[in-house]
Formats: C-alpha cells, sequence, structure tokens
C-alpha cells in the first residue's frame, strides 16, 4: 500500500472532500445570476483563505497527530520513504480540499463564459496559482502543528492559527498576505497586481517550504540540504515581505486594465472588455428610458462609461453603474438605471481629494427622482416643479457645476 | 555489522548516551539495563531513527547519518520494531505492514505479498484484515514484529518485544524470535528470553557500556554460591560494579 493509497483511504480526506462538495453544491444552487458573474468567479479566491485555508490545516493538524502516532513516528524517521510519506498526507488532504474549491471556481467560470462574460484567463490563473499556494502554505502550517502539539488540540489550535495569522499580521501593512484576495463586487477591468501576486506566492511557497521542512525535521526527517535551504527560504519571505510592505495599498489587490469596449448608440455605453455583457444590456434600458425622460425636457449625454479605474474623469460621457449582481433578467436594476441617468458626466471632483457633497446630494436626489418617475407607465409631464427642477438637477451635473443646482431638495420630499 | 562509534546523545541537559562504542555481529545480542538506561536511545540510533548529538554508525560499512545515498542504502538494511507499538487505530493489520514495507522502500506490489508472509510468520494471517483497535496488545506486539520482519532487513533492532506479554504470548514471541535470522539486537528486562534466545549480550548502565561479551561470560560474573539463573546474577553484579566504579549522570 503506497501513502496515497493508505491516505487516501484512512486519513480524513475522504469526509473533507465530500463535506466541500456538498458546500459547494450549495452555494453554487442558492445563488442565481452566476452567468453574469464572470468576475465574480474570482470571489471564490477569497473562500479559500477565510474558510478553507483554516478548515484544511486544522485537519491536517488532526491526522497528522492522529495518524504519525509514538510508534509510527520513529518508524517513519528510519525508513527511507519517510519523508515522502509524510508528505503524501499533507498532500492527499490538500487535493481533497482544493479540488471541490476549483470545482466550484470553474463551474461558475464556465457558465460565465457559455453567456458571453467569461473572466479573463489571466485573472483566473492567477486565482487559481494564489489559491493553490496558500491552501498549501495552510496544510503546511497544519503539519507542523500537528507534530508540535501531542493533543487533538492539534486541529483546532492550527485552524485558528491559520484563521487569525492574516489578521495578526494588518498592522504591519501586510493585509492579504496569507489569503487569496478576490472580489465582494464587481471588478470590471481589473486584473491582480502582479508585482503584490509574485510577492504573495513567494511568501505562501516559501511558508510552505519552511513549515515543512521544520516539520519533518521535528519527526526526525532532517534532509540532507543542512541549513541552506531553510535560509534562503528565509530570504525569499523576506524579501516577498518587503515587496510588499512598500507596494501602493490603493493597488494592492487589483489594477487597471486599459483594453475598452463600446457598444450601442443612443447612448453608446462603454467599457472594459470583460464586461461587454452588460454593457449590452446597459444600453438597450438606457435607450428605452431616455427616450422617455427626453420627451420630457432631459438632455443625456450620448455615451456612458462604467464606473472602473480604467475611465477616467471626462465631462462629455456619464457614468455607468451596472452591479451584475442586481440584474433583473435581462435588465439593469431600476436603482442602477436611476443613478446611471443622474450621472451624465464623469466630473473632475469625483476623483478629487475633496468630497463634491453638493453633487453627490443632488446625484442621489435625482437618481431617486428617476427611478419612481420610471416605475409608472404614466407620462412625465414636462410642467411639473419637480420635473422643472430634475432637468435643471440634471443639466447642472452635466456641467459638474454645483453652483448651478436648484434649490431642490427631492430625497427629503 | 552493526557498528556504533562514540556515540553520543543528550536530552536538553541530560545525557543518555555517553560515547558509546559497540560493534553487534550476526546473532542474537541481547542489550540489557534498567530503565532509564538509554536501550531505546540505543536501539533508536542504530536503526536511523535517531540522530545522535555525535559520533556514527555503520551498517555494512553504509554511514546511517551519511550522505542521502549513504544513509538510504544503510536503512534499506536495518528496521526497528519500537518499544510503543502504536498504529493508526483505524488502519488493518495489513494495512499497517503494508505500508511500512512500502515506506522502507518496497514497491507497492512487493510490499503487499511480504506483508502477507510475515503476518502469516507471527501466526496472524487471519486477522490481517482487522483494525488495529480490535486487537488485543499482544497481537499488535506481533504486528509490530511483523512489520520488521516484512522489511527484509539484515539487521533488526527489537525493543523490549516481549514486553506487556501474557507468559503464553510471550513465550509465542520468543519462539518467532527464535526464527529470526541475520543480526538481531533486541532490549529486553527478561532474562528468561535472553538467556533462551541471546549469544552475546550488552549491559548498558548510565548511558555507557558496562559489559560486553558472551551470555556464558556474564554468568561467570555472578557471584559465588550463586547456582541459579546465574546470567541474571552475572547482570546485577555488572551494575553493582559499575555503581561502584562509574560516575552516574
Amino acid at each position: 500500500m503506497t501513502a496515497i493509497r493508505a491516505w487516501a483511504l484512512r486519513s480524513s480526506a475522504g469526509w473533507l472532500f465530500g463535506g466541500l462538495c456538498v458546500i459547494v453544491a450549495a452555494v453554487i444552487v442558492s445563488r442565481s445570476g452566476w452567468q453574469w458573474q464572470g468576475q465574480w468567479a474570482v470571489s471564490w479566491g477569497a473562500g479559500t483563505s477565510i474558510v478553507l485555508s483554516p478548515l484544511l490545516a486544522g485537519v491536517v493538524a488532526f491526522d497528522v497527530h492522529r495518524f504519525l502516532t509514538p510508534g509510527l513516528r520513529l518508524l517513519t524517521a528510519s525508513a527511507q520513504r519517510g519523508a515522502r510519506s509524510v508528505v503524501a498526507l499533507v498532500v492527499v488532504l490538500t487535493v481533497a480540499a482544493a479540488v471541490p474549491w476549483f470545482a466550484g471556481m470553474s463551474t461558475t467560470s464556465v457558465r460565465a463564459a457559455a453567456t458571453g462574460a467569461p473572466p479573463l484567463m489571466t485573472t483566473w490563473l492567477v486565482y487559481v496559482a494564489l489559491g493553490v499556494a496558500v491552501l498549501g502554505a495552510a496544510a503546511s502550517v497544519g503539519l507542523l502543528v500537528g507534530t508540535l502539539v501531542p493533543h487533538l488540540l492539534a486541529g483546532p489550535a492550527a485552524a485558528a492559527l491559520v484563521y487569525v495569522g492574516p489578521i495578526l499580521v494588518l498592522p504591519l501593512g501586510l493585509q492579504g498576505i496569507l489569503s487569496v484576495g478576490g472580489a465582494t463586487g464587481p471588478t470590471y477591468g481589473m486584473v491582480p497586481n502582479p508585482t503584490v501576486v509574485a510577492a504573495t506566492l513567494a511568501v505562501n511557497l516559501s511558508l510552505m517550504a519552511l513549515c515543512s521542512v521544520a516539520a519533518l525535521g521535528r519527526l526526525g526527517l532532517r534532509p540532507s540540504f543542512g541549513k541552506a535551504l531553510p535560509i534562503a527560504l528565509v530570504i525569499v519571505l523576506a524579501v516577498s515581505l518587503v515587496a510588499l510592505v512598500s507596494s501602493d495599498p490603493r493597488t494592492r489587490s487589483l489594477t487597471g486594465t486599459t483594453d475598452v469596449v463600446c457598444t450601442g448608440t443612443s447612448p453608446e455605453t462603454c467599457g472594459p472588455t470583460d464586461a461587454s455583457a452588460v454593457l449590452e444590456v446597459a444600453s438597450r434600458d438606457l435607450e428605452d428610458a431616455s427616450s422617455r425622460l427626453t420627451a420630457a425636457g432631459f438632455t443625456f449625454p450620448d455615451e456612458y462609461a462604467l464606473d472602473a479605474p480604467t475611465m477616467p474623469a471626462d465631462e462629455t460621457r456619464g457614468l455607468l453603474f451596472v452591479d451584475p449582481t442586481t440584474l433583473q433578467g435581462d435588465h439593469m436594476s431600476e436603482w442602477d438605471r436611476g443613478l446611471t441617468l443622474a450621472t451624465p458626466a464623469a466630473c473632475p471632483e469625483f476623483y478629487g481629494d475633496a468630497v463634491p457633497v453638493e453633487l453627490l446630494d443632488a446625484q442621489a436626489a435625482l437618481s431617486l427622482w428617476f427611478v419612481a418617475a420610471l416605475s409608472t407607465s404614466e407620462d412625465i409631464a414636462p410642467t411639473d416643479p419637480d420635473t422643472v427642477a430634475a432637468v435643471s438637477t440634471l443639466d447642472a451635473l452635466r456641467a459638474c457645476d454645483s453652483s448651478a443646482l436648484p434649490d431642490w431638495d427631492y430625497a427629503t420630499r | 555489522m552493526l557498528v556504533a562509534e562514540q556515540v553520543h546523545r543528550a536530552y536538553g541537559a541530560r545525557s543518555v548516551l555517553n560515547d558509546v562504542s559497540i560493534t553487534i555481529n550476526t546473532g542474537v545480542t541481547a542489550l540489557l539495563g534498567v530503565n532509564g538506561a538509554g536501550k531505546t536511545t540505543l536501539l533508536s540510533i542504530l536503526a536511523g531513527a535517531l540522530r545522535p548529538d555525535s559520533g556514527s554508525v555503520r551498517i555494512d560499512d553504509e554511514e546511517v547519518f551519511g550522505s542521502s545515498a549513504s544513509r538510504r542504502r544503510a536503512l534499506g538494511k536495518v528496521a526497528l520494531m519500537p518499544q510503543s507499538a502504536t498504529f493508526p487505530p483505524h488502519m488493518t493489520a495489513l494495512e499497517v505492514v503494508e505500508y511500512l514495507t512500502w515506506m522502507r522502500g518496497a514497491s507497492a506490489r512487493h510490499a503487499r505479498i511480504v506483508a502477507k508472509d510475515a503476518l502469516r510468520r507471527v501466526l496472524l494471517d487471519d486477522r490481517a484484515s482487522s483494525k488495529i483497535k480490535t486487537l488485543s496488545g499482544g497481537m499488535v506486539r506481533r504486528v509490530c514484529l511483523a512489520q520488521a520482519i516484512a522489511s527484509g532487513a539484515e539487521h533488526l533492532c527489537l525493543d523490549e518485544p516481549s514486553t506487556g506479554l501474557d507468559p503464553q504470548q510471550r513465550r509465542a514471541m520468543v519462539g518467532l524470535l527464535a526464527e529470526l535470522e541475520g543480526t538481531v539486537l533486541l532490549s529486553s528486562h527478561v532474562m528468561e528470553d535472553v538467556a533462551d534466545l541471546a549469544q552475546n549480550v550488552l549491559v548498558l548502565d548510565a548511558g555507557a557500556i558496562a559489559f560486553a561479551g558472551g551470555l556464558a561470560d556474564l554468568a561467570d560474573l555472578a557471584p559465588d554460591g550463586v547456582d541459579e539463573r546465574r546470567a541474571e546474577a552475572g547482570f546485577l553484579s555488572v551494575l553493582t560494579s559499575s555503581v561502584d566504579t562509574t560516575p552516574r549522570q
């Protein structure tokens, strides 16, 4: 019986794999809209670090304590394949955890690709690599804890350590160091920061190797490379940490891409290429809405650009807000549509250090008015005082001129 | 041939082995000593399971703690039966022996064949599919011996193989040990077993070799007037003289 077969049959790998498969399936089935969530698929990455890593570390520590009994430790230390058999246990458990996670991430990505909103392949691959590295590091921490804590508490101790570790390093400016990251909202036009990705990979891989070497040393399986490898790993770890600490916190996780695509004519909607599917929906919905509003005296820009880092301030075009998770069938949500119509210009003030309170208040009020006006099938009366004020507000927002805003506060009515 | 030279090992500030040098030849050699004398540590070091702080161990001229290649070759020639026969309780006897045999370098197929044969030799072939947790203490000791036998190693280090067994099981174990070939170094507290099995004896006291010689030589050290259990009396005599002449750590 090889180590892989022995551990696959007798370790906690079966329970871990089965349990995670059920959880992943439940997550996929319980939520709709995955087809629009090309970028959301990468949010599975965050799950790796938040849930899966502590769980894996705990299970590894528990099994190391459970299987590497004192008798077996002695025999392992005196066997030719001792180190390999210990590593095999960690690998089997890591694979049992990684495969369901990978399957979930792949499923959502495939569903997204089927409807024209695939995640960027490079982004997807980066998150897979980061996920594997983070899981590997967590498993190795579990291995080390399992060899250090001669008690069933090894499992909870390892899980707690891996869960708390990323939190403890926050004050050092090392957020995200032991996690994959991911997204909790749309990330159109964003790609992982390559420097940070490389440093994070290096940190996790060197941590994995260091913990493994230390654990194998604890088990009497001192490798023949002496102190050379641990020293090299410590250097890699230190350099990677310095690279992370010195990176710009604003682009720590994601940075913008520059490829832009436009669709539709009245209005034209533009955004990063990975947002092409939602751009079509937005263009269609905005055309329908603006045609009703134009008859009441409103004037809208010819172009809306998706609110993304790649879209600089530009007063000639409006800002498009589309949260893919709030899409209702093939339509924007009424709130996204209202907010987009109420943002007819990407004013420079929106990107400055000072908060343009008056412009934002007017935008919010106008957004609510559009939501209310478009929610009924009644014609919008051009002479209605609210309509007049709304038209003036929209014109002021198009000009990015807060002094031209009328004395109208629809939001407080 | 197992050779240890100037082997020293300490646990923290406490020295357990003090520059031990021994040579173990083919046949059964008994390693005697009181509790805490360093027997388990010495056996573990000879089997490559524990690294000495200083000194060297060679098995048929291969350094156990030398280069990777040398260590691999040395470990292929020695097997350890640890005193603590704790195995994963959910694995079957066959799985344990098979797994440990593979771990020692055998192919998966060969490991299965020799594991079955080793369990047959220790009279556990009918319990090969039983989980460790369902076996008695004596049976687990036999599983522990089976994994050493299955290795096919020419040198066996057996740490108190009959400890904890009832008289019947002990006799069965002695019978099994008597069939072993090659170099066997076994530690024991049971002088009857030693008398039945060993040709040579090492007495370890306070981490140092206090006696090395034949069983008859040990019996010759028995005080005058002792006619029975002379080897045991000789052993006690060695310990007494060792206390008188050797400073304990």
